[in-house]
């Protein structure tokens, strides 16, 4: 290997690997960040959680729920987010001092497994798209054929992905704006094709629950859910975002407000098509179809394949980011590939939104507890002190002091099976049952993010804590 | 032969980057006070328009 390419691999390797990036390195401002995190935000996944959201919920409640907790959680569990940007670091170089290095291969494993059904969801919008599309254009494709049309995107997301953060940067800077102008689209036909008072008089169907209260804690759990979703890689930009308040405010209103705001338009565009229709629907393509001019909904329907196509990319780069973290020695485009197969193959199987309340359920019971331990580590344990040469074993694993047990930070995972059991108890995501009252004001998600919060802080604070935790 | 070489250099240029933030300890554009006192009062809002919907 020449001197070259080892140079112009090191360089690949800190800026599509887990090197700290330095200050003058750093790519993002304010604007390219905010667009960046709203390119990846605003996928169609938005209509499919505003639709769910708006079979559960009257038209007060899903405006209020849908920003409310996602700028709720979104507020606090973004600010470790500062130290990323601190020191040019994923946050899975700091989990490495809270579930050891060994812990945090196996996280980030199931960490992605769990979030990677969201792309699917995508692909499989995308597919229903171009059907749509090409049945505008007179070629009609066979139901069984949709779920393959939707792997092009993850296709073309594959190639965006590969090409790094300069070419995810140039194509969001044409797929966000393409998306901000669907969701005008999108808010301005639900609110025309029907008298705007039925919408907001609009009541959901609750007669195969007991109890309303049920269906409003579905949806309250659901879009905790959403707002968790985005914590396992949201981290990985903000090592290029030049400022610690640029980086924190650009990730949080793009996933507390933007988002939200997309799920809303969503949640409204399926109210409009009950009203209009009798029946609920979540793919935002139909729906365009049914309501708006076949011209309007032509437009629509190109922007949502741009919009899918960008999430793709995005996503596959920040995920492949996170497994390389604890992988340190596969290369990232090898990661961008598995991503590839992985997300194929869920698209094709064709069930995540069939089954997509349990789904999120599950995801969020595995990601609120890591947070809860990450903002405790970071304010109350580490106080924001963190060693980046012992997190990089530079003088060696044995002299690491984020070494622990084989690799395994014994209190961190117990801390996190803490949080995923407590939460399974109060509320089971599978079968839907609510096991306790307590479900009723903090929700299943709650218990997991406090419990597992609550008891690393406390373990920490003990001797015995202190000694294994910060080597005191 | 290669690979040994890149894993080489490559563990140089990360101890490079971390003796540099070594020796930088405060960075000049920290998290400011003022911007905790905005998170929390926006996540105020967030809990304000939550407990709406649910009452």
């Amino acid at each position: 290997m020449s001197n070259n390419s080892v140079a112009k691999q090191i360089e690949q390797e800190t800026i599509l690997g887990i090197a700290p990036i330095l200050p003058k390195e750093k790519r993002y401002g304010f604007i390219d960040f905010f667009l960046i995190i709203s390119g990846y935000a605003i996928a169609t996944w938005c209509y499919t959680q505003g639709a769910y959201t708006a079979q559960l919920v009257n038209f007060k409640q899903l405006l209020f729920t849908t920003f409310g907790i996602s700028i709720f959680i979104l507020a606090i569990v973004t600010l470790p987010i500062i130290f990323s940007i601190r020191y040019g670091i994923d946050v899975w170089i700091w989990f490495r001092s809270i579930f050891g290095f060994n812990g945090c291969k196996v996280l980030t494993v199931l960490a992605v497994l769990a979030n990677f059904p969201w792309y699917a969801v995508a692909a499989g919008m995308f597919g229903s798209s171009m059907s749509n599309l090409l049945a505008l254009g007179g070629i009609h494709v066979p139901a069984s054929a949709v779920s393959y049309l939707g792997v092009v995107s993850i296709v073309i997301g594959t190639f965006i992905g590969l090409g790094g953060p300069e070419v995810i940067k140039w194509s969001t800077r044409i797929m966000v704006p393409a998306m901000l102008g669907v969701g005008v689209i999108v808010v301005f036909i639900a609110m025309t094709a029907v008298p705007v008072k039925d919408i907001i008089n609009y009541q959901p169907d609750l007669s195969s629950y007991s109890n309303p209260r049920d269906a409003f804690m579905y949806a309250a759990e659901g879009i905790i859910a959403f707002a968790f979703s985005w914590t396992a890689a949201m981290f990985v930009p903000a090592r290029m975002s030049k400022k610690e308040s640029h980086g924190y405010w650009a990730t949080t209103l793009a996933y507390s407000i933007v988002a939200p705001f997309f799920i809303f338009a969503g949640g409204v565009l399926a109210i409009a098509m009950f009203v209009k229709f009798g029946t609920m629907e979540s793919d935002p393509t139909i729906m365009l179809a049914k309501l708006a001019s076949p011209g309007v909904a032509l437009l629509s329907l190109v922007l949502v394949v741009f919009a899918n196509v960008g999430t793709q990319g995005v996503g596959s780069y920040m995920n492949a980011l996170v497994l390389k973290s604890s992988f340190p020695k596969v290369k990232y485009s090898v990661f961008v590939i598995l991503l590839f197969v992985y997300c194929s193959i869920l698209t094709i199987w064709d069930k995540i939104v069939a089954n997509f309340g349990a789904f999120l359920a599950i995801e969020t019971y595995l990601y609120a507890p890591m947070m809860a331990v990450l903002l405790v580590d970071f304010y109350f344990v580490k106080k924001q002190k963190f060693s980046l040469r012992d997190a990089y074993f530079l003088d060696g694993v044995e002299k690491s002091k984020y070494r622990f047990t084989k690799g395994f930070n014994i209190i961190g995972i117990i801390c996190l099976l803490v949080g995923l059991v407590s939460g399974s108890i109060v509320y089971n995501p599978i079968t839907g049952a609510i096991n306790s009252q307590i479900f009723y004001f903090i929700s299943g998600s709650g218990v997991s993010f406090l419990s597992a919060g609550i008891v690393y802080l406390i373990i920490s604070k003990t001797s015995a804590g202190k000694k294994y935790l910060l080597k005191e | 032969m290669g690979e040994t070489k890149f894993e080489l250099e490559m563990n140089q240029e990360i101890e490079k980057r971390v003796k540099f933030f070594e020796e930088n300890p405060e960075m000049k554009d920290q998290f400011s006070n003022t911007n905790y006192i905005f998170a929390f009062a926006f996540a105020l809002v967030g809990l304000i328009l939550t407990i709406i919907a649910a009452s």
